[in-house]
This record gives C-alpha cells, structure tokens and sequence, in this order.
C-alpha cells in the first residue's frame, strides 16, 4: 500500500506541476492574444512528444526549435529538415562481377569477392547509422526507415551493399515526396527485384513472388485481391531484370505481353500498367495512410483514415499526408503510448545525451541483438511495429543491453560535463514521469556523483522504452 | 495488469526457495504438449507420399519429386522423406500418427495471414485476438509459467490468461534476466503496463527455473547442435525439471523452398527428424515419454506442382505428425488427391482444428473444449 501511496504522492506532485504551468500558460496566452503565434505554442510535453515521436527523442537543440512554435508550424519545420547525408563507403560503387565473371574466378579469389562483399555491407551499415545519429533532419529519417520497413529488402539476400544503396537513394529521394514516383521506383528498383525473386520471374514459369508481396504488403493489403490478380500481377512483371551493369531491364523475350485483367476489369500489360492499377486502386491510398497513421499513432481511426486517404489518393503527396497525421488530435493525444523501436531506442539515446561516443560496431551489435539490423529487416513484411517489438525474451536482452548502454552514457557524461543532472531536466526526456517513487527517492538533486546514478536509473526504467 | 493470486503469494512468502511439489508418480503430472512450427510453409507432399498416386506425383514434380532411394516404405501405401528415416521406429511402435490433409476453407496463401489463423485456430474471414492456448492452459497447472516458447512466434499463447515467457535458451535467459526483478506497481498507461507485465513474466520465469536448476538435471542423451536440436534440448531439461509447465513451443525454418528446394528441404527434415528422436530417447530413459506429446504444425503446404526454379510455391492442405508415448499410432485423415486440383492447389480434407480441438480434449482431458462447432473428432490419444 505504501507503494501506491508513493505512486499517488508523485501524481499528485505531477498535478501540482502540471496545475502550475497551465496557470502559467493561461496567464502567458491571455497576455498574448495580441500576438495569435505565440498562444498556441507548444508545451514542453507536447515538444517533447513530438520529437519522440517524428524525430528520435527529446534532443535539447530541437526542443528550443520546436517549442516556439504553434503544432502545425512545429510540423512543418520538422518536415523541412533537409538530411545532409556524408558520402557513403566508396566500396558501394565498386563494379559487381556477375555470374559468368564470377565462375572465371578461381575459388580463392571467389572467397576473397565474396568477404569484400560482407565487408562492404558491414561498413555500409554502420555508415546508415551513424548518418542517423549525426543528421539533423530527423523526420525525414523517420521516414526513411518507414519506408525502408515497408518496401523491404533485406542486404542478406540481395548481397551486395551496391544495390542497397541504389534503393537507398531511391528511398531517400521520395521519402518525403511522390508514393507513385516511390511506388513506381520500386517496383523497378534492382534490390527489390532481386529480393523478391523477379529476377527469375519469365513468360514460360512466372514466379509469383514480387506480384504476390506488391499487392499484399506494398500497396493493396491483404484481402483485397484474389488469387487470380497476383498471377496477373506476376505475369505483368515478368521479363523485368537485371542486365550485365546490375540495372534493371524488361528482357523481352522473356515478357510476357498479352493482355490481362486485373482486379476484375483492368487491362494491364506491362509493370507501368500494373503500378498504374495499384495507383488507381482505392485500397492503395487507404493502406498507405493507415500504414504511415499506425507509424506515429498507437491507435487507428478508420474513419480519419479514410478521409486523409481520399486526399493522399490525389496527388500521393507523402509529406501532406504526414503533416497531416502529425497535425491531427488523436496524434497529440497519444504521447508515452508507443514502444520505441530498437533503433529508436539506441540512435535517440545516443542523440539525446550529446556528446557521447560509442563505436559504430557496438552499436550495430545491441541492434542486432534487439532485432533490428539496418537493411536487414527479418522477413518481406519488415520489422515488428509498436508492442510487437517485444516479448519476454526481447524484454530481457533490451534490460540487459539498457544496462550497458546507460553504463556507456553515464561514463562518456562525466567527461562532457553532465547538463542533464537535474531531476527536472532528466524527466523532460523521456515521455513519462518515472512512477516507481521509491525509487525516484534516490534522484538527489544536490550530489553530482548521483548524476550518473538517476541518468542509468533513467535509461534502464521501462519508461525509457516509451514514445 | 491482472495476475493470478497465487502468483504474489509465492513471491512475496519466498517460496521461491522452496522445491516444487514433486508429483509421486509420472501419472499425475500436467500431460506436456510441444508445439513444433515448421516456418515457412512446409512442402507436405514431399515429407510425406501416397504411393498410390505415385504417377500423377511424378507427373507434378518432374524434378523435385522424390525418387525410390529418396524415400523411405512406411507401410503398403505410404513413404516418408528419407530424412525422417528414424520415424520408422516410432510409427512401428504406434507412437507416431500422421494426420493427412489438413487446412481450412479458403486457404489464405500470405505467411502471415495463414499462421495467425493457424496460431488463433480462426476461420480464413475470421480475426481472433486470442491464440488457440491462450485460455486452457491456466487450468492444468498450478504453475507460475503456463508455457515456454523457445525462438520465434509465441502468438498461440497470447491474447489470454496463459502466462508465457519466450526465450533464445536457458543459458542467455539466466545470464540477462538475471538483475531483472519484480514489476511492482501497475501504470495506467497501457504500453507502460504491458512492459511491465512482460518484466513479471520474466521474474516468475526465472524464479522457477531457478526452483528447477537446484535440482541438477544431466540429460543421458546426445541432442543435435541444430538451432532445433538446442530448442528441444533446454525443452528436455525444463520437463526433467518437473516444473508441472504444460506447453511448450520450439520452431525450425525457414521451410519457404521457393527455389533450389530439393537440399534444403533434405537438411530441414534431417534436423527435425533428430530433434524429435532425440527428445523421445531422452525422455524415455527418463521415464516421461508417457506423459508428452510433440506437435508439428506450419502456415500452409505447398503447390501439387513443382515450380520454375527447382521448388515449391505456397500451397493449401498438408500431413503432421502427432509424436508421444501415449499416441494412437496411425493414419487420420485423407491424402489430398492430385487429380482434384482447385486452382492449381490440393483441397483440404480435414479442418486443421479438429487435430487441436481433438488434442485438448484427449491429452488434457478438457471434453468440453470446442474452438469451432461441428469439428471432426480424432480419437488419437490412449488414456493414461
């Protein structure tokens, strides 16, 4: 009982804060109907929200941006963000042998290809990551990973960091942009078509996989197409390969151009025709919204859904759709409800205590272990989402690399200066206050050495692993 | 957060430290049930063949049908992929059942999709939130932990009161968990309670394995270092340590055989033939092969006809394995018949619920356990 008691003393500490700066913000408002921009600024719980939400977290230099202005504007200045990528590992454009070059090889010099291979992809991932951590345009990195889950192809079976790279561009250039340029370079993007097994897809034995994944996963959803329309798909898709330079090319004699039906009524001939159909397909439009919905808010609404989907359907502008989600109540009313992804979790820590230096390959590591390898996501339905990040296992080695990460942290902070050691400062960077008082008892404003103690509390509390 | 009573109780008395109530004798303990998904949609009709429908089988799968020294004679009409050689001994035992033909009307041919429906034993048009175990296992043991999941996939369990915890193995499970404590207060939040329902699922977890490991467990047989052969190793260790868990679940894969099937497929049966065995031998020696039974399972079958690329595309109906001490030997179900394609697909012959529905009922002894109305019943468990 005690413990409650506790738990009721610190809401109640909670209220008599959050009393205070409505009062605040009341008197700060009626002072400032003259000048309509500053009323509707946003709190510090909604900035932080925000920011844990579009961006990795809480980080201060953000916080300060985002708190001068109204939601919608706070929107937009995160939509505007231009990521500044470093050049990627010059390895990425080494030329690909393919098979015939390949089988030239003697076997050494095939393993020697083949380590240069993995050693590439190793150094293109963490290169991703560490972009991640030293970009400041944060939304469109959230949505670079958004999409990167849901057109998903993973380096394992593709190969060669090249190709990943070549979608990654693609990714990078629409995240924010065009769904039907996105859509379109997709299903033409040479990672993709190796992933999904096109290119072994021909007139004589079409392989469904590609067709199957597009209307499934990528566009439509499942249950709104019939057995006969992914075969219509496949075969509109077959032919579409890769020539000699690893780009890809419809093999004509291999294209299968007859005409055929799709959903019960469109002709369609070739992978245009077909992206074509998708496009005009009501269901895409309703699948995407509900799909980028579900990125930032832990609880659909069909009906806003559909309405953002009517508009999205338009002219398949990502960032209007975006804004929109961001702009809208449901969305600022869901603050602390989602669970961080792995990358979330371990980039936005990184990102939120400046100044730390954690190497690449460890960092790669903890991901890893959580479940999320950059390009690598575990099957063509991409990572988990929300809940669906953890279970009990999960639990356990997110406790037990939180611990080592915290550790990390803390040691790196004594160095810089530790700017977050008040307990004030400390819960404005994680999207709930710490119910455990008991513990919280520990937090002592006064000591410096408890600084790393209330910031490794911090780090290792299932709070931390809100958004 | 809503737990059971007794839960609290042992923790807070410190039971913890006490030894579990050893049953006295093998027969009154929790009869265990272990969960083997097959991920990826394992190729059925080359796992296990009707030899009567040999031609029309070759005709199918020019190239990937299995030849004379590829198979194994399981009686006058059946063969097994000579992978699952070492099922012979089970099967001449009539400890092995093999139940022909299983699927649902309007197969669903996504991985995803077709799992969950098998994991909440729903109809295809049917969402269920709650997994097919995740309501009766609560009532047959007084264990803490209802189920273990090693790997992959734990949804059969979720959506209920089962209390489950899903882990890599035993060793990382004791190395990580170890600073893990009590959950303490529940939050109105509700992701914030769900993190800490796992975080109590995992103390109750540990705590009990702990209860298990001062008992000293030296298994007397060999398992295989497969990732399944290490799965059913820890699943042997856990039952030797008579902690009364009624569940568990393992999984092998990937069984998605698109392209280059035929090697692939080989290794995947050969593990899953040496874990099983190895289980049994353990578990025999032991003296609690009566009271378990091993479970296969998977999202779908696949095509009749092999593909383009020298495999298998997803399919409908397929044949499982029932493997236990206690099992009634023998076939269930019907061989789907290739020359009644729909589509370019078997038809089922059997609702894959009967088989669940069939094992609650007779290994738990629940009669009243119904997941559909109407389901065919397998009399396929002998009595203890």
């Amino acid at each position: 009982m005690s413990n409650l008691e506790n738990v009721r003393h610190s809401l109640n500490v909670c209220a008599v804060q959050r009393k205070f700066s409505i009062i605040n913000s009341l008197i700060f408002a009626s002072v400032l109907m003259i000048l309509p921009v500053n009323s509707w600024a946003l709190s510090d719980e909604q900035s932080k929200h925000l920011l844990l939400r579009a961006g990795f977290g809480a980080q201060p230099e953000l916080l300060q941006q985002v708190s001068k202005l109204a939601k919608s504007q706070a929107v937009t200045y995160l939509l505007n963000q231009q990521p500044s990528f470093a050049a990627a590992p010059s390895c990425v454009n080494n030329k690909l042998l393919d098979r015939k070059a390949r089988r030239k090889l003697s076997a050494d010099q095939r393993k020697a290809y083949r380590r240069s291979l993995g050693k590439c992809n190793r150094e293109f991932r963490s290169w991703y990551l560490e972009q991640l951590i030293a970009d400041k345009a944060v939304l469109a990195n959230q949505m670079g990973l958004f999409w990167h889950n849901h057109f998903t192809s993973s380096l394992r079976k593709v190969k060669a960091s090249k190709l990943m790279y070549g979608q990654h561009l693609s990714i990078e250039k629409y995240a924010l942009g065009s769904f039907g340029k996105l859509l379109k370079a997709m299903v033409n993007d040479p990672a993709m078509l190796v992933y999904l097994d096109n290119v072994n897809n021909s007139k004589v034995k079409p392989n469904e996989n590609l067709g199957r994944e597009l209307l499934e996963l990528f566009t439509l959803g499942e249950g709104h197409y019939s057995e006969a329309d992914v075969l219509s798909a496949a075969k509109a898709l077959t032919g579409l390969r890769l020539n000699s330079n690893y780009q890809s090319q419809v093999h004509n004699k291999l294209h299968d151009s007859s005409a055929k039906t799709i959903f019960a009524g469109t002709t369609i001939r070739s992978a245009d025709d077909l992206v074509a159909a998708l496009l005009a397909h009501p269901q895409t439009s309703l699948h995407i919204s509900r799909a980028i919905w579900q990125h930032f808010i832990s609880v659909v609404d069909e009906r806003q859904v559909a309405k953002l989907a009517k508009v999205f359907a338009r002219d398949w502008d990502i960032k209007q759709l975006v804004h929109s989600i961001l702009d809208s109540d449901q969305f600022w009313q869901d603050s602390g409800k989602m669970i961080k992804s792995p990358v979330e979790l371990v980039v936005g820590s990184v990102k939120t205590f400046q100044g730390i230096k954690i190497p690449a390959k460890r960092l790669t590591k903890m991901l890893s272990e959580m479940g999320q390898v950059l390009f690598d996501p575990p099957n063509v339905k991409g990572w988990p989402k929300d809940r669906d990040w953890l279970d009990t296992n999960k639990y356990i080695v997110r406790s037990y690399l939180m611990d080592q990460l915290a550790r990390a942290i803390s040691s790196n902070m004594a160095v810089s200066g530790a700017p977050y050691c008040s307990l004030k400062k400390m819960a404005s960077l994680a999207a709930i206050a710490l119910p455990d008082t008991q513990k919280s008892k520990q937090f002592d404003n006064s000591m410096d050495g408890s600084c790393q103690q209330q910031l490794t509390q911090l780090v290792t509390h299932p709070i931390w692993q809100l958004k | 957060m809503k737990r059971r009573d007794f839960m609290y109780l042992g923790a807070a008395s410190g039971l913890s430290l006490a030894l579990p109530k050893i049953a006295l004798g093998q027969n009154t303990d929790t009869p265990i049930l272990i969960l083997i998904e097959l991920n990826g949609g394992n190729d059925s009709h080359n796992t296990v063949l009707d030899l009567s429908q040999l031609s029309l089988y070759k005709k199918l799968r020019p190239r990937l049908g299995l030849e004379a020294d590829e198979r194994v004679q399981l009686d006058k009409n059946f063969a097994l992929h000579r992978s699952l050689k070492g099922f012979v001994d089970p099967w001449q035992r009539g400890e092995l059942a093999l139940v022909h033909g299983l699927g649902y009307p309007n197969a669903n041919k996504s991985h995803f999709r077709s799992i969950e429906i098998w994991d909440m034993a729903s109809a295809s048009d049917q969402y269920l939130s709650a997994g097919w175990l995740a309501n009766v296992l609560p009532k047959l043991s007084s264990s803490s932990i209802d189920a273990m999941v090693f790997g992959r996939n734990s949804a059969a369990f979720t959506g209920g009161n089962t209390q489950h915890i899903q882990l890599k193995n035993l060793k990382s499970f004791f190395k990580k968990a170890k600073n893990i404590d009590a959950a303490g207060q529940g939050s109105d939040n509700s992701a914030l309670s769900y993190l800490l329902a796992l975080k109590q699922n995992v103390f109750d977890g540990k705590e009990l394995m702990m209860q298990g490991l001062s008992r000293d467990i030296k298994l007397k047989s060999p398992f295989p270092k497969s990732a399944l052969g290490r799965q059913l190793e820890d699943v042997a260790k856990v039952i030797r340590m008579q902690l009364q868990i009624p569940a568990f679940k393992v999984a092998i894969g990937s069984f998605d055989t698109h392209k280059g099937q035929k090697n692939k497929h080989r290794q995947l049966l050969q593990q899953l033939a040496d874990g099983m065995l190895a289980l049994r031998a353990e578990l025999t020696a032991s003296g609690h092969w009566p009271n378990v039974l091993m479970m296969t399972y998977s999202e779908f079958g696949r095509r009749a006809a092999e593909n383009g690329s020298g495999g298998s595309d997803h399919g409908t109906a397929a044949t499982h394995f029932l493997m236990g001490g206690r099992v009634k030997g023998g076939h269930y179900g019907e061989y789907p018949a290739f020359d009644n394609l729909q589509g370019r697909d078997v038809v089922f012959n059997l609702d894959f619920r009967s088989m669940y529905q069939s094992v609650v009922q007779q290994w738990w002894l629940q009669p009243s356990f119904e997941l559909a109305s109407g389901l065919e019943s397998l009399d396929i468990i002998h009595r203890p």
